[in-house]
């Protein structure tokens, strides 16, 4: 069946007459620190309620870990949910029933500064939780991760394709869940977390380090 | 039959609605869109290559199918193929019930409401829900959505707490909603209303046995679906049911993830005014049991339109209605098809065969603001005029009609014999409103007052 569609398609498409694959598009150069810029674009998407930074700068994982276990001041390890010991990585294959939690810890492959946005892999659905099914998401992350812009993640994904190495699923998040279907009053959250910030290294992390130092969180 | 004419005449009247619509677009979206691409030097580059791209894959869409279905099985989906809305429909049902599906959990899709899928769902005894705010709004009051990603557009906060309260999502209608209340209290119930919808829908999704969705974009060389949104519904419902099924028209192909730098840097833009949206999901290889069907209903036959198979390339952002001044006169429904506004009034007599859709390509002034917003560049005013020419042509339009034109289009040629005919204004007015088509043309519009003497009678006194 979808041979034979896919063969009528060619029927019609061989009296047409063919358009060429144009080249890419040339992106405007982002200017500046790619760091600032991008804490400039995620501050910029805050919920009308945030009382966080959406950014919070440190120099390394033993600051990370000081900056997380802050952030998480109050809330039991039981209301908090971890992507996985480090990015890529699936830390539990036992199906667990989802549920909500107050705050999802994850790592990034990519953070993009143009527009604010921090890209994850996602290797199981259970990976997915910890920034979809919480009211606070937490992104560990690090400066050698920043793109400039979306040209650099997908025309890098494309690269990928050829050696086979697709994420399974990937998942570009800028700012917070929200909507404006009622009136285009902006409101956060729609179904998904209320808020995202981003703990953003220096010097890259220390995923081993960051979990024992974390553990209290666990 | 169902006429455009008369059916837009009360809800041109409703002032109330234009109001709405006027505030939610011109007010709201488009001003947003407009300041964006005022930022964004590149914005006319990348609409010519996003329209590059897609008249390449339109002309090359068998080799680009044949890549898309090989790599996506490889990744681990079936992938169908269905003829028609009514097959694909059938196909989901199948599914669903050799997975003794129960609930399924819908994320939005233009493409889902135009095969109608929930009313087989129903049908079959399974339940579907609506997880995208505005289309659950849709679906309790059993209307269908008004804009391609603003369903509730014309909807008043009011009318949406009423709704909840009817349907016991809500105890009580919260004070402070009316137009007139303080805005920093309605804004509080928006979010009130919101958290109501998103508590409601939560058990939902966590008891989903399947999730249908859309794509925006599915991507030749890897064999992957894009899925944008703001809410998160959409990633609920594809990643937390065991099954997922995808509805894919056959226009969403585009060959390279890297293009996506090219669309998603223009659909977020024109569809919201938003740099980027919440969520772009990458569906690559699924953990789900995902199938895919792809879906013809009437795209085929408007690939071998050879005038309008660029009709393809719309990526459903909605930014043609937000500008178009009919959309903001008569809404969504005002069309009486689930794709409205100017691409609605192009794509929809291809797409059905009743007669009645006949009637949307003269539903626009031609002011070509369509066109000139559309991100893939569709001449949305040329498509709408051919359309007229080919209907006029083919005997659809009253005799009367086109002779009265004739007569116009050669008096204009003919400037002796125009001055010699021509009445004096003011009796051209009333004759406007008695003579045939004449008459027909002045009942859905105003006329201006008129001056007091002939533009050619103001020149011969003050120039010549
Ligand atoms: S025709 Fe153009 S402007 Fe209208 S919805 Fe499609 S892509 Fe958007």
């Amino acid at each position: 069946m979808l041979d034979r569609k896919i063969e009528d398609i060619a029927r019609i498409v061989g009296s047409m007459t063919p358009a060429a694959y144009p080249d890419p598009a040339a992106f405007p150069a982002v200017n500046g620190d790619l760091a600032d810029v991008f804490e400039a674009a995620l501050n910029a998407l805050c919920g009308p309620d945030d009382d966080q930074p959406a950014v919070v700068r440190v120099t390394d994982t033993t600051e990370a870990i000081k900056t997380l276990v802050e952030l998480c001041a109050d809330v039991p390890p039981t209301e908090i949910i971890w992507q996985d010991t480090s990015p890529g990585e699936s830390r539990d294959a036992e199906p667990v029933l989802p549920r909500d939690h107050a705050i999802g810890i994850t790592g990034a492959v990519a953070l993009i500064a143009a527009t604010g946005s921090v890209v994850l892999e996602l290797p199981s659905a259970l990976a997915g939780r910890a920034s979809l099914l919480v009211d606070r998401h937490i992104v560990i992350a690090s400066r050698d991760q920043l793109l400039p812009d979306l040209a650099a993640l997908y025309h890098g994904l494309s690269q990928r394709v050829e050696t086979g190495d697709c994420p399974p699923i990937q998942v570009c998040i800028t700012g917070c869940s929200r909507t404006a279907d009622i009136e285009k009053m902006l409101v956060v959250p729609a179904h998904g977390p209320r808020q995202v910030q981003v703990i953003l290294s220096d010097e890259p992390i220390d995923w081993a380090v960051l979990h024992r130092g974390a553990a209290s969180l666990h | 039959m169902w006429s455009f004419e008369q059916d837009s005449r009360e809800r041109v009247a409703d002032t109330g609605l234009a109001d709405k619509l006027h505030k939610a677009t011109v007010e709201t979206s488009l001003k947003k869109t407009n300041a964006l691409i005022a930022k964004m030097p590149h914005w006319q580059q990348l609409r010519e290559r996003a329209r590059q791209v897609k008249l390449h894959t339109l002309t090359h869409l068998d080799r680009y199918l044949r890549q898309f279905v090989q790599a996506a099985e490889a990744n681990g989906a079936t992938v169908a193929w269905a003829d028609t809305g009514a097959d694909a429909c059938r196909q989901v049902v199948d599914i669903a019930q050799s997975s003794n599906v129960k609930r399924v959990a819908k994320a939005k899709s233009m493409t889902g409401e135009e095969i109608e899928v929930n009313r087989a769902l129903q049908r079959a005894g399974i339940e579907p829900v609506e997880t995208d705010l505005g289309e659950m709004i849709c679906q309790l009051a059993g209307e269908p959505p008004s804009h391609v990603t603003a369903p509730i557009i014309q909807w008043s906060m009011e009318e949406v707490a009423r709704l909840f309260k009817s349907r016991g999502i809500i105890d009580e209608i919260p004070n402070g909603i009316d137009g007139r209340a303080d805005p920093a209290v309605r804004a509080l119930n928006a979010a009130r209303l919101t958290d109501a919808a998103r508590r409601a829908l939560r058990e939902k999704f966590l008891t989903a046995d399947m999730g249908i969705s859309g794509a925006n974009f599915a991507v030749a060389e890897s064999g992957t679906l894009v899925l944008v949104e703001n809410e998160a519904n959409i990633r609920l419902s594809t990643m937390l049911p065991p099954v997922h099924v995808a509805v894919v028209g056959i226009d969403k192909l585009i060959p390279k993830l890297a293009d996506l730098a090219t669309f998603l840097s223009l659909l977020p833009v024109a569809a919201t005014g938003q740099q980027q949206s919440g969520y772009v999901s990458l569906i690559h290889r699924p953990y789900a049991k995902l199938h895919i069907i792809l879906l013809d209903n009437g795209r085929m036959r408007l690939l071998a339109d050879a005038q309008h198979h660029d009709l393809l390339s719309c990526i459903r952002c909605g930014a043609c209605m937000n500008v178009c001044p009919v959309y903001r006169h008569v809404s969504g429904h005002g069309y009486h098809s689930i794709y409205p506004g100017p691409i609605g009034a192009v794509l929809t007599p291809h797409l059905r065969a009743e007669e009645h859709y006949k009637q949307l390509p003269f539903a626009s002034s031609l002011c070509g603001a369509c066109a000139e917003i559309c991100p893939v560049m569709i001449p949305l005013d040329e498509r709408l005029l051919q359309w007229r020419d080919r209907i006029v042509k083919a005997g659809g339009r009253p005799r009367s009609e086109a002779a009265a034109f004739a007569a116009w289009a050669y008096l204009m040629q003919h400037p002796r014999l125009y001055r010699a005919v021509r009445p004096p204004a003011g009796l051209a007015h009333a004759a406007a409103g008695m003579l045939g088509p004449g008459g027909r043309w002045k009942a859905t519009r105003e006329l201006p007052p008129l001056a007091a003497e002939t533009f050619a009678d103001w020149w011969k006194k003050n120039h010549a």
